[in-house]
């Protein structure tokens, strides 16, 4: 059976949504729930990614979007 | 002292650190001892005599963090299996591990996971991991990882949309939805053999499966339009009747009346297997339909 450790993949090559490097788990921070949306237009077409649950930080009162990126 | 149950937590292990469960809400280690009554002709009276014949584990958690639904979806797509800890943690963050005397650790499968994205709820995940092989005394202190400031979700920014056939984009949003449940399962078969050392039970992982309960308000006799791309009872019930999977999506949604989807979060066939019409009297008439997945689900887009 195919084992594969519980750590997310790197990907094959450095990608970014602005100057943020998409590595891992890398988690989007934006103002607003349709910035949010942008970032992830943003990300290039050639990123195989999983994306969780889009949330709402009230300590900060930022919006979130873990990354996770699919190496395959 | 008495410990409250935000200090005994669950931690997992991620890049050799151990890290509570984020955002968890309760959790439940079970640990069984499975039994054969040894009592024979030999013993006088009536009474059983339970002896174990061997030792199984498991965890349950629930936490309001389900920022991490692609990375969970995934681990149990890929059967990977997890190292949890359950420990005493500080009061002063509810967090780092105090390696009480209690601690132990060992290897688990995650083989249940719901995710529930309910309308004005703040979504939550429940995990259960049964345990594979033997639970150990934490010999060394481990180094532990704190906990990202986590972030809640609401359930309406969570919706699932349906395609009408298994080839169609799945672009109709479930119109006036109040629920929304994916369940994920794995089944675990008792892979223990006379070669297996000690009393645990070893899992082996035999098939996938997964079901999506969502529940929404019936609507009068008006159809919703194209350029709402919303999906009404009518359109439910054609795909009842056809008998046959359709393509689905579940995604963060944003826009005019949260219809419009941004990221997907999983997304795969499903057969809808059950559509309850519910009209109360004096309330509000609702539907609940129950799907289930058809081959693979795939994690994003």
């Amino acid at each position: 059976m195919n084992k594969k450790t519980n750590e997310s993949a790197e990907p094959k090559q450095p990608a970014y949504v602005g100057d943020l490097l998409l590595n891992g788990t890398t988690v989007l921070t934006a103002k607003t729930r349709e910035e949010l949306a942008d970032m992830v237009n943003d990300i290039p077409a050639n990123v195989r990614y999983g994306a969780g649950a889009a949330g709402y930080n009230p300590e900060t009162g930022a919006f979130t979007l873990r990354v996770d990126i699919i190496n395959d | 002292m008495i410990l409250k149950g935000q200090n005994f937590r669950i931690l997992t292990l991620v890049s050799n650190k151990f890290k509570c469960v984020g955002m968890a809400t309760n959790c439940t280690v079970t640990l069984t001892n499975n039994t054969d009554d040894a009592s024979t002709k030999d013993d006088v009276g009536m009474a059983a005599k339970p002896t174990m014949t061997s030792q199984a584990w498991s965890v349950q958690v629930e936490s309001l963090d389900v920022s991490d639904a692609a990375a969970m979806l995934t681990a149990i797509k890929n059967l990977t299996p997890f190292t949890l800890m359950w420990d005493e943690t500080s009061t002063a963050d509810n967090q780092t591990g105090e390696q009480a005397t209690f601690a132990r650790k060992g290897t688990a499968y995650l083989n249940d996971a719901t995710f529930q994205f309910d309308d004005r709820t703040n979504s939550t995940k429940s995990l259960q991991f049964t345990g594979s092989g033997a639970l150990e005394k934490i010999a060394t202190a481990p180094t532990y990882e704190a906990v990202a400031s986590g972030s809640y979700t609401k359930g309406q920014f969570v919706r699932l949309f349906l395609g009408s056939d298994n080839t169609t984009a799945p672009a109709k949003v479930i119109a006036a939805a109040k629920t929304l449940s994916l369940h994920v399962s794995m089944t675990l078969e008792d892979a223990t053999t006379k070669d297996t050392p000690g009393n645990w039970q070893i899992q082996e992982p035999t098939g996938l499966s997964y079901d999506i309960t969502t529940s929404a308000l019936m609507r009068g006799n008006d159809t919703i339009t194209s350029s709402v791309a919303g999906q009404d009872l009518a359109s439910i019930e054609d795909i009842y009747e056809a008998g046959t999977p359709v393509r689905w999506k579940i995604a963060n949604v944003g826009g005019d009346n949260q219809r419009t989807a941004s990221s997907t979060i999983v997304s795969g066939s499903c057969l809808l297997t059950q559509l309850t019409l519910n009209g109360p009297n004096r309330q509000n008439a609702t539907y609940q339909a129950t799907l289930n997945g058809y081959g693979a689900y795939t994690v994003g887009a």
